[in-house]
């Protein structure tokens, strides 16, 4: 340290030479990309906490309506301002996953230490499910068409309706028929069952209600229909906050 | 010399927060049990009502099975103020899955589902415990209700042990298609390959641009007009590639998930009606005149019109309200296995009216229910609760041992100079 407390000042540059700089930047890209997935878990996973939550906390909240319709739609804001953001300034086609990937660390990160180590859940009742497949499709139709219009109609459809063909496979083991004691009930229901939740009561389900009861035994593609229509519209919403973010950098949030 | 200064300032203040840290975390104790104190008194006093309640025992090995039973009153004069019940579900109070439940009941219905409950009714309730984690634990049964919360019956402690032979908890279930699966576990290891070959599609995506120089030249590229560039023919063959691998998995993840479990149900809601018990206090009627709550005494006392419609004399044996009891000792003796805090020492005394009402006969009786247990059980709180009313049940017994339950609730007004029966 230079006399009088100062620092000393640094006459040459941090890089003189292309591969210095292109060693610089590398060093940056890591730096960053670590921050980001450590940032991304934290926000999308208190923000999958706070509009999906119990659908995702417990595998007899896993239904094949609210579970498949609300969760992909709900889930889709977020990335889709990534998605704008990081195509905007970089043209990099990897929100969607990212986010995802960083919500699945994040969430199996969740449930074990803290459902399963500190609330002694079995694990196999709170696994939680996947937006990989979701955030690939998106990511991936970007790429392709390098459009955000295409993007929304076809990933953002697309993104509604993996949800279920990627998840579903997930839930099937847990749907088996049992008898409890003269009461048909699915495993899953079981483990709700035995699994005391002392702050979950049963009738706080909101599993197979309304009126698409009406259509039997398929209402699964009506939910996936929906899922499909309402995740293009909240593609929409998210792209929004994504460009306003990019516009004002929400100045008027930093005056408030 | 400024710097070495805010570093040590720095560093002080972490370990002083590191101290305050330690100190909240090194003080803290167990939770001994669930809150059931800390409800407003009305809402304990006046909404549900348990009796009756047995533990079969006190101390399970992991695996072994426990029952909890008895029975609840719905108050008929369910106060206004809070949701009339809808829903309601027979849970338990414990410190989350330690127990397992395997069987319920509420008024001969299956407890798997909610159910609906009417007011003024009684219903049996039974709860079949397994031991599942090591530990000693409160166990109380619980009614949630719809719109209105938890409501916790008495709760005992039970202690879970290790056996060494028993130690490893198992969950055995058949599903209806033959096969027997430990619910503890099954599963798991599907759950987690699964995401594993998802989260390896998701990284190969990442790395393919991560490994590529992405943010500062790409920035740069996009200013200057270059964007259009960035993406490269390979770039969409990559994004083709993994966009079919990715429906491959999900297509065939779905197929072999169909061919693996063809016989699936949609997840179960079967809400329906719970069966009450036969009504029992149709013969006796309690109109209460009176009721006041004398504070340095710590004594509850009532004023009651008593009639006794019955072909028998009784007697006024108990009065039971927020899983207290208070017994008159001259009638009924004190269930030896009830867990002996949530019984008043004192009893319950009848100060005035007689011991006995004989048929037909309608008589006024003054009784008192003292004890510090109204302090202790924080009863005595609803002196500063937003709605002043005492409730309870009260159990009337003929010479055969024949039992009337009958309820009743009455505003009740605190005084802090002397009995009720002063004023008598």
């Amino acid at each position: 340290m230079a006399a009088g407390g100062q620092l000393p000042l640094r006459r040459e540059p941090a890089a003189s030479t292309a591969e210095e700089v292109q060693e610089i930047y590398r060093w940056f890209d890591l730096v960053i990309a670590v921050l980001l997935v450590f940032l991304f878990m934290a926000l999308y996973h208190i923000y999958t906490m706070l509009t999906v939550g119990d659908w995702d906390f417990w595998t007899d909240w896993k239904d094949n309506r609210w579970w498949i319709t609300l969760t992909p739609f709900l889930e889709m804001p977020m990335p889709a301002a990534a998605l704008y953001i990081f195509w905007s300034r970089f043209r990099l086609p990897i929100a969607g996953t990212l986010l995802a990937v960083s919500l699945v660390l994040a969430t199996w990160l969740n449930r074990y230490v803290n459902m399963h180590g500190w609330a002694y859940f079995p694990l196999n009742f709170v696994w939680p499910a996947t937006l990989i497949p979701c955030g690939i499709v998106l990511d991936c139709t970007l790429a392709l068409t390098q459009s955000y219009l295409l993007t929304g109609i076809v990933g953002g459809f697309a993104w509604g309706i993996i949800f279920y063909l990627a998840n579903w496979p997930l839930i099937t083991p847990f749907l088996q028929p049992t008898d409890l004691h003269g009461v048909m009930a699915s495993l899953a229901d079981l483990q709700g069952y035995h699994y005391i939740r002392t702050g979950t009561p049963e009738y706080l389900r909101i599993i197979n209600r309304g009126t698409l009861r009406t259509f039997g035994q398929e209402p699964v593609y009506l939910s996936l229909a929906l899922a499909g229509f309402a995740s293009v519209l909240t593609y929409g919403i998210g792209l929004f906050i994504g460009w306003a973010f990019t516009k004002t950098q929400f100045a008027w949030f930093k005056r408030v | 010399m400024e710097h070495r200064k805010r570093a040590m300032s720095a560093g002080g203040m972490i370990a002083a927060l590191a101290a305050v840290i330690g100190a909240i975390l090194g003080a803290a104790g167990s939770a001994a049990a669930h809150g059931e104190r800390a409800q407003e008194p009305s809402l304990r006093m006046l909404t549900v009502q348990f009796y009756d309640t047995k533990w079969s025992t006190d101390k399970v090995p992991v695996n072994g099975e426990i029952t909890v039973s008895g029975r609840f009153h719905v108050m008929k004069n369910w106060p206004l103020e809070i949701y009339e019940p809808g829903l309601a579900y027979l849970n338990v109070a414990v410190p989350g899955p330690v127990f397992v439940r395997v069987a319920s009941s509420i008024g001969e219905v299956n407890g798997f589902a909610s159910v609906k409950l009417e007011l003024g009714q009684e219903y049996e309730y039974k709860l079949v415990l397994k031991g599942r984690l090591p530990g000693r634990y409160h166990v109380h049964p619980m009614l949630d209700v719809q719109d209105v919360g938890p409501i916790v019956g008495p709760g005992k402690w039970v202690t879970v042990e290790a056996a060494p032979a028993q130690a490893r908890f198992v969950d055995p279930v058949t599903t209806l298609t033959g096969h027997t699966v430990d619910l503890a576990s099954y599963g798991l290891g599907w759950v987690i390959k699964y995401h594993l070959v998802w989260l390896a599609l998701g990284l190969a995506w990442l790395v393919y641009w991560i490994r590529k120089p992405m943010l500062m030249p790409r920035y740069e590229a996009v200013q200057s007009g270059e964007a259009d560039q960035l993406i490269t023919r390979g770039d969409r063959l990559a994004a083709l590639v993994v966009l079919g691998a990715s429906l491959m998995v999900a297509f065939g993840g779905l197929a072999i998930a169909d061919s693996m479990f063809p016989l699936t149900i949609p997840l179960q809601s079967d809400w329906t009606r719970a069966k009450p018990l036969p009504e029992s206090s149709a013969e006796i009627s309690v109109e209460p005149l009176a009721a006041t709550y004398l504070v340095p005494g710590r004594s509850m006392q009532f004023k009651l019109l008593v009639t006794n419609n019955s072909h028998e004399a009784v007697k006024l044996g108990e009065f039971t309200t927020a899983n207290l009891r208070f017994i008159n000792s001259a009638v009924e003796a004190a269930d030896s296995a009830y867990p002996a805090e949530l019984i008043a020492p004192g009893g319950l005394v009848i100060k005035a009216g007689g011991d006995e009402i004989a048929p037909g006969q309608t008589k006024e009786v003054y009784f008192e229910a003292t004890s510090p247990i109204w302090e202790t059980d924080r009863l005595a709180s609803l002196v500063r609760d937003p709605t002043n009313r005492v409730g309870g049940l009260l159990m009337f017994y003929d010479s055969a041992g024949k039992r009337s339950v009958v309820e009743f609730s009455h505003e009740i007004i605190p005084t802090f100079t002397g009995p009720l029966a002063n004023a008598y």
